[in-house]
């Protein structure tokens, strides 16, 4: 069907989006719209900007965007792929410019062109992302925008331009182009291609290979340094003033997480000149900001990275020893995935945050993991491999594998992990974890719910409130500083009233577990998870639910970060299945919880309305009202369906299309309607009206 | 005029009536060429601040947003950037006027703009946004404020040929952010604190 496909396409398209930046002609333009884009890139965890998630995928040979308007300045667009290919795989050697690259500097080019730069548009190449900078030369061209240093995420690299510097001599080294960029024949036409910056003001390029391995931790391009051991409130501009003391600061680039935007402690910085970079290594390093100090080194973009989730877990695993295990065995896990997985590197500190609980979580809910939706995706597949309940029920177990003798099973299913939900999957894997460490807040439940938001919300449905999730303590699983929080935080977030968070939603604590517990289930859709069996079929109801409103969803889904949460429901379709008996039991419950679906399953709704006809005494108010939202949710489901499809007339010519739409889905309400069961003759009326 | 009543009067869609225009083309094309406009004009105007507006219409007594819809998977707010130094009130209501006015001025709504009901701050050129600035932040590139824009009992609108004008009820938005994205779906939320009498006819 056109809108199947056309939402896929733009799924497609968002996913490359994040690695080419380009959008192929036949998406939609609407897609990528002006100002107001702002989840389109949700996997970006990392907010390095795009260029980052470009760099780590290896065949993107793209013409790379970020950027820069200096950039065209001289781009030449053509060659790059030549140089590309060639350089990926022998520059890299090393991650370039690694030791040897130390003292070029600019660039690398000493024999096996470690600095290969990838040409302009590519950038990233096979290895992960090439900047091309040059930078020792002419600390001045940088004019363009680049200078400001300010958390520009445009990387200077992939943009596109490849000076290589003719001129490059000058300092360097040996000029590398000349030939031996690493046998690249390349190289040498590229000098001819690229001009070397004198005029204009093209960003100045080095080359710096990060390759992917690379980066012996020194020398990555040494114009670049990783400054890491950061608190999260330490400010751009307080590091800013303490760098510009070592040379001019071509750029910084914080890391954050991009569930939040909070810092995630460290950053690139970037200078012109490379002894700027080596002074600023040995004269700041240890220096103390806020009180803390810092750590400085030498590094390459895939380094820094790799630093970064080093610091991470350094600081999850001094708050939860007591997940080590569970920690290093989610590592094996995410560990190939990380290196494979680009957007999510930063994502994937979200998720090896989680292995460990995911810090911040407890703290926050929005944890890195949590709102790692790209996280999911790798992990996604191993959930599916799962299956069923089966105690993980929601793919708990590729995380946690092992670590699951530390939680408590019910725990782990709890919290209703709607595995659809965003890809969840990879999250909840951490997320098992978590009742294992603190435990006993939780009462081995839900694992915290994290996010309040929405966003990240690791299984669970959109629209379940999240500040539900927790039965019990909520609050304390916000709470709990062990798990997952880092050393500085612990302080600060408990007073943020993670408990609060979820209580203030909810009117106040979740002390009284049993006493929410009704009142949650009636608010979330699918909240429950405590209840009876342990929340186990909730969570696959859940999961089913959430399948298939992705199911039939799909189609309806336009918003492009839809992508990935579609492809990851597919896995927990199979569990919707044996969730239907269940869900009868939890009827009580359903009747909220279905009410929120968006795209139900027709089917699913009669069995429901079977099941509320027993339950009507006991809540036939409550079951009324919900009916009727349902109703007008449903209608407006269909609203939704029809429009999209509707690819003509009122819509497009902006009429009051709603009114077209609408007379067409009362018709269809009605109907609807009669298949219900008779008890539902209050429903029609509404639905009538 | 800016009212900070914390009451409102909706009136029902069918009160409203739409027309068409010509269509009002993005100016990107892609993510990243929009990022790099946008860092582009960082670079020459500072920190970019953008208005929007939430305009309700009533049906079956709840609350609706009117929503352009660009294509058929994106959503947006009416509104856009403001010129530099443009007051932000006057520069809702050209934006509106741009978006849903009918080319003939003598139609076009004379817009009310309520309060502002939200903040968002972008941290970096990239496309996510927080509800705050980041605390490691000094430096946010956008800052986007949503207003609440009282409609008057009956308003003509001209909607661009190429997007579409839907109104998408409050519960629709409420908790579904991989549909509407974070500062749409939690537009409900802002509004809570508001009595809107959904007037009838």
């Amino acid at each position: 069907m056109d809108d199947d496909e056309e939402y896929r396409k733009v799924e497609d398209q968002v996913d490359h989006l994040h690695r080419n930046e380009t959008i192929s002609a036949v998406a939609e333009e609407g897609f990528l719209i002006d100002e107001d884009d702002d989840y389109e890139d949700l996997y970006n965890d990392v907010n390095v900007g795009e260029n980052f998630l470009q760099s780590m995928r290896k065949d993107e040979d793209v013409g790379f965007r970020n950027l820069p308007v200096e950039e065209t300045k001289t781009v030449p667009p053509p060659p790059p792929p030549m140089v590309a290919h060639a350089t990926s795989t022998e520059v890299v050697g090393a991650g370039g410019v690694g030791g040897d690259s130390f003292n070029q500097n600019q660039g690398f080019y000493d024999g096996e062109v470690k600095g290969l730069s990838e040409s302009g548009p590519v950038a990233t190449g096979g290895s992960g992302w090439m900047r091309v900078e040059l930078a020792p030369q002419r600390p001045n061209k940088v004019s363009e925008a680049e200078n400001v240093n300010a958390n520009t995420n445009a990387p200077s690299g992939p943009q596109g331009l490849v000076k290589h510097p003719d001129g490059f001599a000058g300092a360097s080294v040996n000029p590398v182009n000349a030939g031996p960029v690493g046998g690249t024949g390349s190289l040498p036409s590229q000098s001819g291609i690229r001009n070397i910056n004198h005029a204009g003001g093209s960003s100045i390029i080095t080359a710096v290979p990060t390759g992917s391995g690379a980066a012996n931790g020194d020398g990555g391009g040494t114009t670049m340094l990783f400054v890491g051991d950061l608190h999260w409130w330490t400010t751009d501009a307080e590091l800013e003033a303490e760098l510009c003391k070592y040379g001019q600061v071509k750029e910084v680039k914080f890391f954050d997480e991009k569930a939040s935007g909070k810092s995630k402690g460290y950053c690139q910085v970037e200078f012109f000149n490379p002894t700027s970079a080596t002074a600023c290594k040995e004269g700041m390093d240890g220096h103390v900001f806020n009180g803390k100090a810092c750590v400085v080194a030498f590094a390459s973009p895939a380094s820094i990275r790799r630093m970064g989730d080093a610091q991470m877990n350094r600081n999850q695993q001094n708050s939860q020893p007591s997940v080590a295990g569970l920690g290093r065995r989610g590592q094996n896990d995410m560990g190939p995935k990380t290196s494979g997985n680009i957007p999510s590197s930063g994502t994937f500190q979200g998720g090896d945050n989680n292995r460990g609980f995911g810090r911040g979580i407890w703290g926050r809910g929005n944890s890195q993991g949590m709102g790692n939706r790209g996280a999911l995706g790798p992990m996604r597949s191993r959930g599916a491999g799962m299956g069923g309940r089966d105690l993980m029920g929601n793919g708990f177990g590729q995380g946690m594998g092992g670590a699951l003798p530390l939680m408590h099973p019910p725990s782990l299913m709890g919290p209703g992990f709607d595995p659809a939900f965003g890809g969840p999957m990879g999250r909840l894997g951490g997320y098992g974890g978590f009742p294992g460490a603190p435990v006993p807040p939780y009462s081995g439940l839900l694992p915290p719910f994290p996010h309040m938001g929405g966003v990240g919300m690791p299984g669970v449905a959109p629209h379940v409130n999240p500040a539900i999730f927790g039965r019990g303590p909520m609050g304390g699983m916000g709470m709990l500083p062990g798990p997952g929080i880092d050393g500085p935080n612990i302080g600060m977030w408990p007073g943020n009233s993670m408990g609060g968070w979820g209580v203030d939603d909810h009117g106040g604590g979740r002390a009284g577990e049993s006493s929410y517990g009704e009142e949650a289930a009636s608010d979330h859709k699918y909240g429950e998870v405590t209840h009876v069996r342990g929340g186990w079929p909730n969570s696959s109801k859940e999961n089913g639910r959430d399948a298939e409103r992705d199911q039939s969803g799909s189609s309806d889904r336009r918003y492009p970060d839809d992508r990935e949460v579609a492809n990851e429901r597919d896995s927990p379709r199979e569990k919707e299945m044996d969730h239907d008996r269940e869900q009868s039991e939890m009827r009580h419950r359903d009747d909220r919880d279905y009410g929120r679906e968006r795209d139900r399953d027709y089917d699913r709704d009669r069995e429901r309305s079977r099941d509320r006809g027993r339950d009507r005494d006991r809540d036939r108010a409550r079951e009324r009202e919900q009916e009727r939202h349902k109703e007008e949710r449903d209608r407006y489901s269909d609203h939704h369906r029809f429009r999209d499809s509707e690819r003509s007339d009122g819509y497009e010519k902006g009429r009051s299309s709603r009114t077209l739409s609408k007379s067409r889905l009362s018709q269809e309400d009605e109907h609807r309607s009669r298949s219900r069961d008779v008890d539902y003759g209050k429903k029609r009326n509404l639905t009538s009206e | 005029m800016v009212t900070s009543s914390s009451s409102a009067n909706i009136y029902p869609l069918s009160n409203y009536s739409f027309g068409s225009k010509e269509p009002k083309m993005e100016k990107d094309t892609s993510v990243a060429d929009r990022l790099a406009r946008m860092k582009v004009n960082y670079m020459k105007e500072g920190m970019r601040t953008s208005v929007e507006a939430i305009l309700l219409v009533q049906e079956h007594n709840h609350p609706h947003i009117l929503l352009l819809q660009i294509g058929n998977t994106f959503c947006k707010l009416p509104g856009g950037r403001l010129k530099p130094g443009e007051n932000e009130i006057e520069g809702l209501k050209r934006k509106l006027t741009s978006k849903l006015g009918a080319n003939n001025p003598g139609v076009v709504p004379d817009w009310q703009i309520g309060e502002c009901v939200a903040v968002w701050w972008r941290p970096n050129f990239e496309t996510t946004m927080y509800p705050y600035c980041p605390p490691h932040i000094t430096k946010p590139k956008e800052c986007k404020k949503l207003f609440l824009v009282h409609l008057s009992e009956r308003e003509y609108f001209a909607v661009p040929k190429n997007l579409k004008l839907l109104a998408v009820p409050l519960f629709e938005l409420y908790d579904n952010v991989q549909r509407y994205g974070p500062v749409i779906s939690t537009i409900p939320q802002q509004l809570s604190r508001f009595h809107f009498n959904m007037v009838t006819q």
